[in-house]
């Protein structure tokens, strides 16, 4: 008789950061080749204490920014300043946007205006792009 | 002068109307297939929304050939393990449940069923997305 798995075993806990009374969803795992990703969700209004500086990491990254208020997700009441480069290239949003970061590209966001409401930046950090393989021939 | 070399990697039109899975959901932010097409390296396949009331998802009972991730991730900044809600999903052909109100990634190997999913409380809405780690197209293989 095959071996019965307890499927509590597919839910997931995050790690939980705390910046002052703010606090980040992070999760790491790994892909079916063994390849490392993440997840995290960061509020905005965090941002300012985590006060992270631009940084370049060894693996291509997403940032999905999004708004707080359920009934207007693309409005993400704040200004947010991206840098990438080496020569730390600015960009503003003040919308739902989202960000692709080659592995190796410095990165790094910051909040230049109000932080007074909950919006949202989702970082997904990838493993290595997988091809699926060809169908063999017959 | 700056040469804006990066813009192409910022995309700033992304929040769609969420097509048909009705009240549920609020819209969604995803990339379009021009934006995802230039990402080199990886092949990030993911959405993000907002889960707003309690009910059962709309997909039925099925696997995948791959592996896939969902994100429950609760909405309170100031208490970011508690969902907010309290989610029972069905696995295999038994629709083993498990119950959970916290804050998850909900693990899917690849030809493990799953679903139904119910919202059986809601106490505020929480994000909600899928996340498929190594990019492959998510064929949908229905439950017999």
């Amino acid at each position: 008789m095959a071996e019965r798995k307890d499927v509590n075993q597919y839910i997931l806990a995050p790690e939980i950061k705390q910046y002052g009374d703010l606090q980040v969803f992070e999760f790491h795992g790994k892909d079916a080749r063994g390849y490392d990703f993440g997840v995290q969700l960061t509020p905005v209004q965090a941002l300012p204490q985590i006060n992270e500086p631009p940084k370049a990491v060894d693996a291509d990254r997403v940032n999905m920014y999004a708004g707080g208020d359920h009934q207007n997700i693309g409005a993400l009441n704040a200004e947010i300043e991206i840098s990438m480069g080496e020569d730390s290239e600015t960009y503003t949003i003040n919308s739902a946007a989202m960000t692709y970061v080659p592995k190796g590209v410095p990165y790094g966001h910051r909040v230049t205006g109000s932080t007074d409401k909950t919006s949202w930046v989702l970082t997904l950090t990838l493993p290595p792009k997988y091809i699926t393989p060809e169908k063999p021939a017959n | 002068m700056t040469d804006n070399k990066y813009e192409r990697y910022i995309l700033r039109d992304v929040k769609k109307p969420w097509p048909s899975f009705g009240p549920m959901n609020s819209d969604f932010l995803g990339g379009n297939p021009e934006f995802m097409k230039g990402i080199e390296g990886a092949r990030p396949n993911f959405a993000l929304y907002y889960v707003v009331r309690s009910g059962m998802f709309a997909e039925p009972p099925h696997s995948h050939y791959a592996d896939e991730y969902l994100m429950f991730l609760g909405t309170d900044p100031h208490d970011m393990k508690n969902l907010g809600a309290t989610v029972e999903i069905a696995f295999g052909e038994e629709w083993e449940k498990a119950e959970f109100s916290t804050s998850a990634m909900v693990y899917f190997p690849k030809g493990l069923q799953h679903c139904p999913i119910h919202v059986k409380k809601m106490d505020r809405p929480f994000l909600f997305g899928h996340f498929w780690p190594m990019g492959e197209d998510p064929v949908l293989v229905p439950a017999d």
